[in-house]
């Protein structure tokens, strides 16, 4: 683990407990585009243990933010195959 | 060399099998965690951030004192006479609501209905814009005898949402005001019975007949015995050709700031 991905990952966890939902996401997409970050799921699986609560307007799903990693992580696999800077 | 390119693709391929079982495994998982409504992390979760939060509000507080000591005497003096001016103020307000209170609580006593509340006080950890959730996180939990339904009111009188989740010293609040959570009120002066739909950030909308008599302004209420206030109605819209009218409300508690919050641990009914 290099020390920026160390770095991001303690952001990532302030991030949870005390910044805006969208910087957490915006974080997350750093560390993605930086590195691997598979650990995003983890993040995103503490978001929803603390916070998660099943909405009506959600479809009763309260693991959003594990979801919204998931898809990210997804996105950043497809993109960084895709990309020369990435190879 | 087309053995070696046939042997990476075949790797490449075993790879990419392994990350699509891992998905749909997790993916499984999580679909079963939400399905059962369980969340095995949350205990766990909740006691780590609540060490976390803690340590932030005492350290704030530690810090706020710090500062006083490098403020000039002159700013110290005036915000000392502005907010002793603040407090002659509130006290005129407290004196008449405390006498209205004791005549509301007399004439249950007169009708035989007398409830006793026991609030406990709270400290909020996390405020609604930290999640997508619309969610509060306090200080208080299963220790504190909280539980799944107790009603949290902020600023004294006024209610905003019920404790969804406890732990063991923490909780969950979930807003009336959050999207798609519907609740039983009473609207104006006539009580007039309605369900109203969150909307997010302490705003509801609900729907009513075109010829119920309802103004801006007028106090809604919860459907409970006790009148602590819901909201107040900001808009009414309709249309003399529509059979309904729609009316927009909001609490005016701003809870993006609130720091205190009050939970009503039980309420009995004596009759």
């Amino acid at each position: 683990m290099t020390p920026s991905r160390i770095s991001i990952n303690i952001l990532l966890f302030i991030s949870v407990l005390y910044f805006p939902w969208w910087l957490t996401i915006l974080i997350g997409i750093l560390l993605l585009s930086l590195h691997n970050g598979v650990e995003l799921l983890f993040w995103g699986l503490f978001a929803d243990a603390l916070f998660g609560v099943p909405l009506e307007s959600f479809y009763g799903v309260q693991y959003l933010f594990t979801l919204l990693f998931f898809i990210l992580i997804v996105l950043a696999v497809y993109v960084k195959q895709k990309m020369i800077f990435y190879n | 060399m087309k053995t070696i390119l046939r042997a990476q693709r075949k790797r490449a391929r075993k790879s990419t099998l392994q990350k699509a079982l891992f998905a749909i495994l997790f993916l499984g998982i999580i679909g079963l965690f939400n399905v059962f409504q369980i969340n095995p992390f949350s205990g766990v979760s909740h006691s780590v951030a609540a060490v976390i939060w803690q340590a932030k509000e005492g350290t704030q507080r530690e810090l706020n004192d710090f500062y006083q000591l490098f403020r000039s005497k002159q700013s110290l003096v005036e915000e000392n006479r502005r907010l002793e001016q603040r407090l002659v103020d509130q006290e005129y307000l407290w004196i008449s609501e405390r006498a209205l209170r004791q005549e509301n609580e007399e004439l249950k006593g007169m009708l035989g209905r007398d409830i006793e509340e026991s609030t406990i006080l709270g400290s909020v950890l996390s405020r609604p814009d930290t999640s997508l959730y619309d969610t509060l996180i306090i200080d208080v939990g299963a220790e504190d005898n909280v539980h799944v339904g107790d009603q949290v009111v902020a600023l004294g009188d006024f209610v905003i949402g019920f404790v969804s989740k406890v732990f063991r010293n923490t909780s969950q609040v979930t807003f009336y005001s959050s999207p798609g959570v519907k609740t039983n009120i009473f609207i104006g002066e006539e009580n007039i019975p309605a369900t109203a739909e969150g909307r997010g950030a302490n705003n509801f909308v609900v729907q009513v007949p075109r010829d119920v008599e309802v103004e801006e302004n007028d106090i809604v209420t919860l459907a409970h015995f006790d009148t602590q206030v819901f909201a107040v109605v900001d808009t009414v819209i309709g249309d003399s050709a529509d059979a309904f009218k729609t009316l927009l409300f909001s609490n005016p508690v701003n809870v993006f700031n609130i720091k205190w919050v009050q939970v009503i641990t039980s309420a009995e009914l004596t009759l």
